[in-house]
């Protein structure tokens, strides 16, 4: 191998790994939402769920426009929050057709889908508001 | 067909059946109480704040998981402790730099291998009337 094009493969297995470093999901809730135990006195309103294919372009540097980006839990409104989270991401069967089929190595670079999920139940505190930290 | 041909085929076909398989969970039913908001249902006071990350090694694109599963939820919580809870949750996943590395260099682009994190950050509290542990 010549040393130019050397040159060009680190350059560009370096550039590969430097943009997809970021790849990552964060998964944001409405204000006060409750992933363990539910607070004493909550009531069970309604349960909701939703999920989606969250898509990201060159291995995830940057979220695929705004289609599948948006949060997918909604504030319950006034006086509610949501209680006994689960979320599931998966990287499933349609997620690697898609990284497969534009062609392997820079399909994935190109469009890097997961499937993310989530599971909750809406409920409502009372009369009682979350207590600020001190 | 060739055995060129086949190999490859082969290739792309095993992570094809064994995708569905890598899928992280994030879910918490114990006693802690957790949440994303400031506080919790009485006056609290931060004891500490944490910023911890698990990681999980899979072999065939997920396809065989490796050790514990990850969630970020059971992260938190034992973070918790003796303490009743924790907020400012923050919870992600995906792929750092090391990850990275991992997952397409020895791994050959996380075809034979690879590696998945989850990282938490929050704020364990105690409640402000409760005695602090060991005092």
């Amino acid at each position: 191998m010549k040393i130019g094009t050397r040159m060009r493969t680190a350059v560009a297995a370096v550039l590969s790994l430097a943009l997809s470093g970021c790849f990552t999901m964060n998964h944001t809730f409405p204000p006060n939402t409750q992933f363990g135990r539910r607070p004493e006195g909550a009531v069970g309103v309604r349960p909701t769920a939703d999920n989606g294919m969250k898509n990201y372009l060159l291995a995830g540097l940057f979220p695929w426009s705004r289609f599948g980006t948006d949060d997918l839990a909604k504030d319950p409104g006034p006086g509610r929050q949501l209680a006994d989270v689960e979320i599931e991401t998966q990287f499933n069967w349609m997620d690697i057709v898609i990284w497969i089929i534009p062609g392997q190595y820079y399909g994935y670079y190109v469009w890097a889908p997961r499937h993310v999920g989530y599971k909750a139940v809406v409920i409502e505190n009372g009369d009682e508001a979350v207590a600020a930290t001190r | 067909m060739s055995r060129r041909s086949l190999a490859w085929c082969l290739m792309l076909l095993l992570p094809m059946v064994g995708s569905g398989c890598f899928t992280v969970h994030h879910v918490y039913h114990g006693d802690k109480l957790l949440t994303n908001g400031p506080g919790l249902e009485r006056p609290t006071k931060v004891v500490r704040h944490f910023e911890v990350s698990d990681r999980q090694f899979f072999w065939l694109h997920g396809y065989i998981p490796t050790g514990e599963a990850l969630n970020g939820l059971e992260l938190a919580a034992t973070q918790a402790g003796e303490h009743p809870g924790v907020v400012n949750l923050k919870l992600k996943e995906g792929q750092d730099f090391t990850d990275l590395v991992i997952s397409h260099v020895p791994c050959i682009l996380s075809f034979v291998c690879g590696t998945w994190s989850t990282w938490v950050e929050g704020d364990v509290v105690e409640y402000t009337d409760a005695p602090l542990a060991g005092r």
